[in-house]
């Protein structure tokens, strides 16, 4: 009998159409992503040497996690729908009857369910091997490997991980009979690793071992592989991988065992509450005279208005039959519990705290929680839907008044009151977390706009869409598996190589805020993709009124008839109508993404142009350039329309000893630049995507002679959805890249240290050394502008302020304007004023980096000479505009808005960013700005390398010993962090390359720091000062590592340059275990 | 008032035919509407609660024509399936209320006052507040027929609605019926021919999906009158009768013998004992002689 329940169960499902349809589904996207991984669609992808190769233990192991997750949907429907079919059609008020007992009735089933999932997850994986057989080995991608990674990635996590969720799937659907109990476990299933994983942020172990996938373990387990190691070895399993597996294999058939010895083959439910069938205390028998009679007191309305009213009731009653399910609540209680941890983390990352801001609880953490509200939707709908006909109440609703619109409104109406419930959740946890963080700028408003403006209407697409579906597909599983398809076909687009929003379904660009600017001008955009989204939805409205079962239907046939005699004109006529006014929105949507589509934005293309541009102008990459010595600019900021014009004369010098007759100019890539080269130069040759022109002069210009060239340049117009310019409403941050650029500037970078040519120029910029800049810059009224150098004059002309800048000395070719309404924050400290422009409420920091600014003034200026400027600003720009960072720009540093929100209470913890980050950025003024290196490999080292070291120095000055070891520690995990990530030889600091931050920071740091302990700080000291003191504002002849590392050595006794050796022209000289040292 | 089928015709599409040709007009009273098991009865009550559309075939109350027009029909139509269930937990105050306002009572006062006056009249007042999840068999009959009462209808559709009810239950139930049927078109279908003998002034009879007759019940027993007899003949000495007869039905006396009710125009046997017709016995020998 055992083996009968099992075998039926199989039987049952291999002959299910629907089991075919999964199995299809889930092979072809296991070997379309694994196809498209490869790069099987667009070619290869040479990412620079540095390839995961997909087919390793550690790709395949990852994929499998990502994949678990998607089957995870499968595993809800063959967990629970097993036992759930017989209570759906009452056969177990029979089957109990039968001479089964219930372990054979019990463990037949979950056999089966395991069976089925065994089926199921094979025949998906091998989805990953046809891929990687399709692909071959000839791909750079692939490697020979054995099936056993496969295998092990598969016995390992992936099938047992099906399983774990499956059986409890099986039993939480005993248990309450109802199938969607099932999903929702899956779901919180998923939940409860994203909680376990911020709950045990900091305990990795703990992680590792409690996490039901067993992803941790793994995650744990490969901590410290490279690229290289992920690339070539075996899956890793200790110990906490198996007992992770154990402890989930244990849980999962603990609780069946105890559902198992619960369960009786009952009729009745697992869970008995209440008593059983009513019985009535006195029988009456009614007296004769009750008769109904026409009873005229009661109205029955029937007018739209009387339908509208009947509408909120009838959502108010779908609503709350969804509301008081335990379904709902537990997805409440864990979709809450997961969003309070990640709106918690949200403000938190390794290296710093910031504020809880309603911004950042707007960004991931909602897009998050969005998913949860959407794949809800999905299910809720699908309940309400079903629900009539699932207590065979719909036949006597369905023979009523009522009209399919309102029936079907009903339940958007309620499920939109559920999305405004779960909304409301989210801004309560939000607000609870600022009270915990003593953080009172509750912005009620902006989170309100956010979530029932922006994100709200949306829902509602999805909602429509859901009921819609739910409606076309009378089974459920179909209509979750079409709608859970939807939803991951529009996040894998962009992995399709489709761009369009237009195809994106009910997906929208994801916005970004900023307390100076807003959503500046991405709403306009948003509101039309809103609008195009809810146009679709109408007409999903419209057909579902048409498609909506009402009745009873036997067949598709009585179905078409039924759809077909409801197509009345007027509705055919409507629906023709909205479609035709949805494509044209979506053709007029698409040729606004497209507007400036001329300039080069597929990546093939750009390949292609960009090769073609070298080839056809790399010829010209060694001729002879004057040097810009000075720039006149006249810039006009436009804030309210996003624009500016620009008038920009440079003074041109000949300082080679050779003639010059042909100028090089590249423009702005963003930017329309019209050259003033009338009467000047004649044009030889121009490539107008790439903004290159060549110009013959009239006039050969002599050695020291000079030569004026103007231009005017305005930013290409923006569009609705592309932005061109960088000025915004408020906080305009616009940087030197809008200017023209003389020569070729697409030469060979970091030049090996063996090149003779390598001092001849400096690592910044070809074309210029040191320049004075003169700016007259205008904007509207109430913004302050700010450029380069001090500011000569202001005033304002009707509503517009123009200030005057001018630099003091020439400086070097890196500027920045900024444009916004400030507050200002001004002290001195000796003859120099310190200035801190920021957006108003951002002044959490201002103390600390005005104090990182004089600690840095006062180290530096002592040791390696006075600071060359009057005046320095801290300019905060918006976090929107720029990735974040702080940069040294003459005497400005633009700082991101991010720096300006980090919660600096806790530094004992952390780095004290606000501090560090102005020492840091000051000290490049003499490392960096007075003294620049050679455009040569290991740049960065005489850079970052020895401003970090300056910095960690100032650091321990201020917050001593304990603190700076914190600090060095930070660098080491930078640097170890980072080194996973290299797939090439590491080289030593002395070669590094630009892109090696964890080099040039991390280990360099660390280096100087060993190295000056090891000489004496004195000594080392003095070094940097014999540096500083040879190259300060030399613009001939660059200083490379190699002239530093010569300095160094000839302050040094032979066993110290042993030292000196390890740490600067080794690889490496960093064991692992520093964080002993530094801990 | 008149409710018209005019040859209404169904065929399933695993080829069964449901209804084939029917016809026929009904005035207020109770037409009780008898068939064996899966002779059409529900798919034409279905099809009447515009439930489900007729192959063919055209249905009116009075001048409006049915299937083009179903809302405003089923302002008439008070229908009661013959299976069906309710949500859980939900009182029967409660899911009325609900049934009220899908049927057209938007205002909150008239539709307490109505529920009320439905529980009041199928008995139900006391468990008003119990949930209907939990009532007996008797009771959630008495529930359907009190929804099915909420928009006055004029057209009363109710599906086997005795079937499983104890006795007392049964009668109360019928109670309640007859107390709505005199004014309404009353469609009443079942299997028990007592049902019909206690409420019908009207009764059709149907079988493989075709209407085979429409009588009173007390023209159908007055039709036999002089014409059913008993008999402990057994099947194959009656089949020696050079009279035409039919048996009609069996069953046992206390001495455990088989006892036949037969229909002869004349008594066929001697040992035939003329008996007084029942209305069951016109129900059979409708069904047999086709």
């Amino acid at each position: 009998m055992k083996s009968a329940v099992f075998l039926y169960e199989v039987k049952t499902w291999l002959k299910s159409p629907m089991f075919y349809i999964l199995v299809l589904s889930f092979f072809l996207f296991a070997l379309v992503s694994m196809l498209g991984t490869g790069g099987y669609f667009d070619g290869p992808v040479n990412s620079g040497g540095s390839i995961q190769v997909i087919n390793s233990a550690y790709s395949i192991s990852s994929m499998g996690f990502l994949f678990t997750k998607f089957m995870l949907f499968v595993v809800a429907i063959f967990g629970g729908f097993s036992l759930y079919k017989d209570y759906k059609e009452n056969v177990h008020a029979l089957l109990y009857s039968f001479p089964i007992s219930k372990s054979a009735y019990l463990s037949g089933k979950l056999g089966s369910v395991i069976l089925v999932l065994l089926l199921f997850s094979l025949l998906t994986f091998s989805g990953i091997y046809f891929g990687e057989i399709i692909l071959g080995e000839a791909n750079p991608k692939i490697a020979a490997k054995p099936i056993s990674s496969y295998l092990l990635a598969f016995g390992f996590y992936l099938f047992p991980n099906l399983v774990i969720v499956g059986v409890t799937v099986f039993v939480v659907v005993g248990i309450s009979r109802n199938l969607f109990s099932g999903f929702i476990a899956v779901i919180c299933f998923v939940l409860f690793q994203l909680i376990l994983e911020n709950v045990f942020f900091g305990h990795r172990e703990w992680l590792a071992l409690l996490d039901p996938f067993g992803q941790n373990a793994f995650h744990f387990a490969t901590k410290e592989w490279d690229l290289k190691m992920q690339n070539s070895t075996r899956l890793p399993i200790n110990s906490l991988v198996i007992w992770n597996r154990i402890l989930w294999i244990f849980l999962a058939f603990s609780a069946y065992y105890f559902f198992y010895r619960k369960f009786n083959l009952q009729y009745g439910p697992f869970l008995q509450f209440k008593g059983a069938t009513l019985q009535e205390k006195k029988i009456n028998i009614p007296s004769a005279h009750k008769v109904l009679g026409p009873n005229h007191a009661i109205r029955y309305h029937f007018s739209w208005k009387a339908r509208i009213t009947t509408l909120g009731q009838l959502i108010i009653f779908d609503f709350k039959s969804i509301v008081k399910s335990w379904t709902f609540l537990v997805l409440c209680l864990f979709g809450g519990i997961t969003v309070f941890f990640i709106q918690l983390k949200v403000s938190k990352t390794g290296e710093f705290n910031l504020w809880p801001l309603t911004r950042l609880f707007i960004g991931a953490p909602l897009s998050f929680y969005a998913v949860i509200i959407i794949f809800g939707t999905f299910l809720f709908s699908g309940i309400l839907m079903r629900r009539a006909g699932q207590y065979k109440m719909n036949l006597m609703l369905d023979a009523t008044t009522i009209t399919n619109l309102q029936l079907m409104l009903s339940k958007i109406g309620a499920i939109s009151l559920l999305h405004i419930v779960q909304l409301l959740l989210f801004m309560l946890i939000g607000l609870a977390i600022q009270i915990i963080n003593g953080y009172h700028n509750f912005e009620l408003g902006l989170i309100n706009f956010h979530l029932f403006v922006l994100l709200f209407p949306i829902l509602l697409v999805w909602n429509i869409t859901s009921h819609f579906i739910h409606s076309l597909f009378p089974n459920l599983f179909l209509g979750l598996f079409v709608l859970i398809s939807i939803w991951m076909g529009t996040q894998s687009f962009e992995q399709l190589g489709i761009e369009t929003n237009i195809l994106k379904f009910a997906t929208l660009p994801s916005l970004t805020y900023s307390d100076f600017n807003g959503y500046g001008n991405q709403l306009n955009g948003y509101f039309l993709l809103l609008f195009y989204w809810l146009l679709f939805a109408l007409i999903l409205v419209f057909a579902n009124s048409v498609i909506w079962l009402r009745g009873s239907l036997t067949s598709i046939e009585e179905r078409y008839i039924l759809t077909k005699s409801r197509m009345t004109k007027p509705l055919s006529l409507t629906l023709i109508l909205l479609s035709v006014n949805f494509i044209w929105l979506g053709f007029e949507i698409y040729k606004l993404e497209n507007f400036d589509r001329n300039t080069i934005t597929e990546k093939e293309n750009q390949k292609t142009v960009l090769t073609g541009y070298k080839k056809e102008w790399g010829r010209f990459k060694d001729i002879t350039q004057p040097t810009i010595t000075d720039v006149y600019l006249h810039l006009d900021l436009y804030p309210h329309e996003n624009r500016f014009k620009a008038k920009a004369t440079y003074n041109l010098v000949n300082q080679t000893n050779k003639k010059i007759d042909t100028i090089f100019i590249r423009a702005g890539f963003d930017e329309i630049t019209e050259i003033d080269w009338q009467g000047l130069a004649s044009l030889v040759k121009e490539d107008n995507t790439m903004k290159s022109y060549l110009l013959k002069l009239n006039q050969p210009l002599k050695p020291r002679d000079s030569l004026e060239v103007s231009f005017r340049i305005k930013n290409k117009p923006n569009g609705i959805f592309t932005k061109n310019s960088n000025v915004i409403e408020n906080g305009s941050y616009i940087q030197q890249d809008i200017l023209p650029r003389l020569g070729y500037q697409f030469t060979e970078h970091e030049l090996p240290l063996t090149d003779t040519l390598v001092s001849s120029h400096n690592y910044f910029h070809r074309d210029a050394s040191y320049a004075n800049i003169h700016t007259l810059i205008s904007t509207s009224d109430g913004q302050i502008a700010l450029a380069p150098g001090y500011l000569i004059s202001e005033r304002k002309d009707g509503n517009r302020s123009i200030f005057e800048y001018r630099s003091p000395r020439s400086v070097k070719f890196n500027f920045s304007f900024h444009s916004a309404a400030y507050e200002v924050l001004e002290e001195n400290f000796g003859n120099v004023t310190l200035k801190l422009y920021y957006q108003k409420g951002h002044g959490f920091n201002n103390e600390l980096m005005i104090k990182g600014l004089k600690a840095s003034l006062d180290y530096n200026s002592k040791l390696f000479g006075e600071y060359p400027y009057k005046q320095i600003r801290i300019i905060e720009f918006p976090h929107t505009e720029k990735s974040f960072s702080a940069t040294l720009k003459s005497n400005n540093i633009p700082a991101s808005e991010i720096l300006f929100n980090i919660k600096s209470e806790k530094f004992n913890e952390k780095i004290n960013l606000p501090f560090y980050t102005m020492a840091h950025e000051l000290t490049h003024e003499w490392f960096g700005n007075q003294v620049m290196p050679a455009d040569a490999e290991g740049a960065k080292m005489l850079t970052e390398s020895i401003t970090e070291y300056i910095t960690l120095r100032i650091y321990e000055n201020q917050f001593g010993e304990a603190a700076a070891r914190k600090f060095l520690n930070v660098q080491y995990r930078r640097y170890k962090e980072g080194r996973k990530k290299e797939n090439r030889e590491e080289p030593p600091l002395s070669k590094v390359l630009s892109h090696q931050e964890y080099i040039a920071y991390g280990k360099g740091a660390i280096a100087f720091y060993e190295i000056s302990k090891s000489i004496g700080k004195g000594k080392f000291e003095s070094v940097l000062r014999d540096y500083i003191s040879k190259f300060r504002y030399e613009s001939e002849t660059y200083p490379t590592t190699k002239e530093f590392i010569e300095l160094l050595k000839n302050k040094t006794t032979k066993e110290e340059h042993l030292i000196i050796e390890n740490w600067l022209s080794q690889t490496s000289a960093i064991n692992l275990d520093y964080k002993k040292t530094y801990p | 008032m008149i409710l018209s089928l005019q040859n209404v015709s169904k065929t399933y599409s695993n080829g069964v035919k449901a209804m084939d040709q029917i016809s026929f007009d009904l005035s207020p009273g109770m037409l009780g509407l008898l068939g064996p098991n899966g002779a059409g009865k529900s798919s034409l009550m279905r099809t009447i609660a515009t439930l489900q559309l007729p192959d063919s075939g055209k249905l009116y109350f009075n001048d409006l024509d049915i299937f083009s027009n179903k809302t405003a029909f089923r302002k008439h139509l008070g229908y009661l399936p013959q299976e069906f269930g309710v949500y859980p937990k939900e009182t029967a105050y409660g899911l009325l209320n609900y049934f009220a306002l899908l049927k057209g009572i938007s205002s909150k006062k008239d539709r307490n006052k109505m529920v009320d006056s439905v529980l009041e009249l199928t008995n139900l007042q006391e468990v008003r507040k119990k949930r209907v999840s939990t009532f007996s068999g008797g009771m959630k009959q008495r529930f359907g027929i009190a929804q099915l009462l909420l928009n006055q209808p004029k057209v009363i559709i109710v599906d086997e609605p005795t079937a499983g009810l104890d006795p007392a239950e049964r009668t109360r139930f019928l109670n309640v019926l007859r107390n709505i049927g005199s004014k309404n078109i009353v469609l009443f279908s079942t299997h028990l021919v007592e049902d019909v003998k206690e409420l019908c002034k009207d009764m059709a009879i149907i079988n493989k999906g075709k209407l085979i007759t429409q009588v009173a019940p007390s023209r159908a027993t007055e039709i036999l009158k002089g014409k059913i007899w008993e008999t402990e003949l057994t099947e194959k000495e009656l089949s020696e009768s050079s009279l035409p007869l039919l048996t009609l039905s069996k069953k046992y006396n206390e001495a455990n013998q088989e006892v036949s009710r037969i229909y002869a125009e004349r008594c066929p046997f001697e040992s035939c004992r003329l008996v007084s017709p029942k209305l069951e016995d016109f129900y059979f020998l409708t069904l047999k002689s086709g």
